[in-house]
């Protein structure tokens, strides 16, 4: 084997590892933020109809419904008998987002229900600049600072009806279009 | 001056394997066999021969009911993929 031939063996070994998993990456960040997106804008509707507070449980609907219909949907995008570290490590974020974001908002429902808002979109922000960090992928970081940042200031200065909107856009900014962007990166 | 070329890497197919598995966190005997277009008993003995260099760290796990070869790279086998693509350098200049 020539020294040309083992360069060339490497890179395509390389190169075919990248494709599959570059493939789809970012189909669990569109979906999971479309679900974001529907909630938020069902429920910010609902809160400006009724003015009950009470509609803010339907938050943890998001993941009753995302778990589900992310492994029915997502499991044939997934890479088959094989892990990659940026894969995983994204993943990691990612769950480590929906824990917190559950525990927190079971922990503060009941004794600052006014904050849950502001850390949740805090730690979107800082999952999605994570994302873009492990990515190296300057848009993507800039979507979760912007997020992480403008939603909870924007948070503190709005109603709580109104603020809800915020999450429709933060869904879009951090969640959709870096989706989208992973997807289109591939090409 | 070129230098020695690891004869354990440099074989196309135990080279493919350390290629993919540089990349990933681990890989199972199927993905392994695909991407490499292998034959499954060809691929048994190189694994086995780069397990034993303590190159790769292989494990028989089940899913399910199902056996499954899991294949991880070593810090040995890190190390020795590295040398080696020094070494490709050196005859490449």
């Amino acid at each position: 084997m020539t020294p040309e031939k083992s360069l060339q063996v490497i890179s395509d070994a390389i190169a075919k590892s990248r494709r599959d998993f570059e493939k789809d990456a970012g189909a669990p960040m569109v979906l999971w933020g479309v679900i974001v997106l529907v909630f938020s804008i069902v429920i910010w509707l609902l809160l400006r109809a009724t003015g009950n507070l009470m509609w803010n449980f339907l938050w943890f609907g998001i993941p009753v419904v995302g778990w589900p219909l992310s492994h029915f949907c997502l499991k044939d995008k997934c890479v088959k008998g094989a892990k990659n570290f940026v894969n995983e490590t994204i993943g990691q974020i990612w769950i480590s987002y929906g824990i917190f974001a559950v525990v927190i908002a079971l922990a503060l429902i009941f004794i600052a229900p006014e904050h849950i808002g502001a850390i949740t979109m805090a730690l979107l922000g800082y999952g999605t600049a994570m994302t873009g960090m492990v990515l190296k992928n300057g848009c993507i970081m800039a979507g979760g600072f912007i997020t992480g940042i403008g939603g909870v200031a924007a948070f503190l200065l709005l109603k709580t009806a109104d603020a809800t909107a915020i999450f429709a856009v933060a869904s879009i900014v951090s969640l959709i279009l870096p989706g989208i962007m992973m997807n289109r990166k591939k090409h | 001056m070129f230098k020695k070329l690891d004869p354990l890497l440099h074989s196309e197919l135990r080279l493919a394997v350390m290629s993919l598995l540089v990349e990933l966190e681990e890989a199972d005997f199927v993905y392994l066999r695909e991407n490499t277009q292998a034959t499954a008993g060809n691929l048994s003995v190189q694994l086995d021969k780069l397990s034993a260099a303590g190159y790769i760290l292989v494990e028989k796990t089940f899913e399910g009911k199902k056996p499954r070869t899991l294949c991880r790279i070593t810090p040995v086998g890190l190390q020795a993929f590295e040398s080696y693509v020094d070494a490709l350098k050196s005859y490449l200049k």
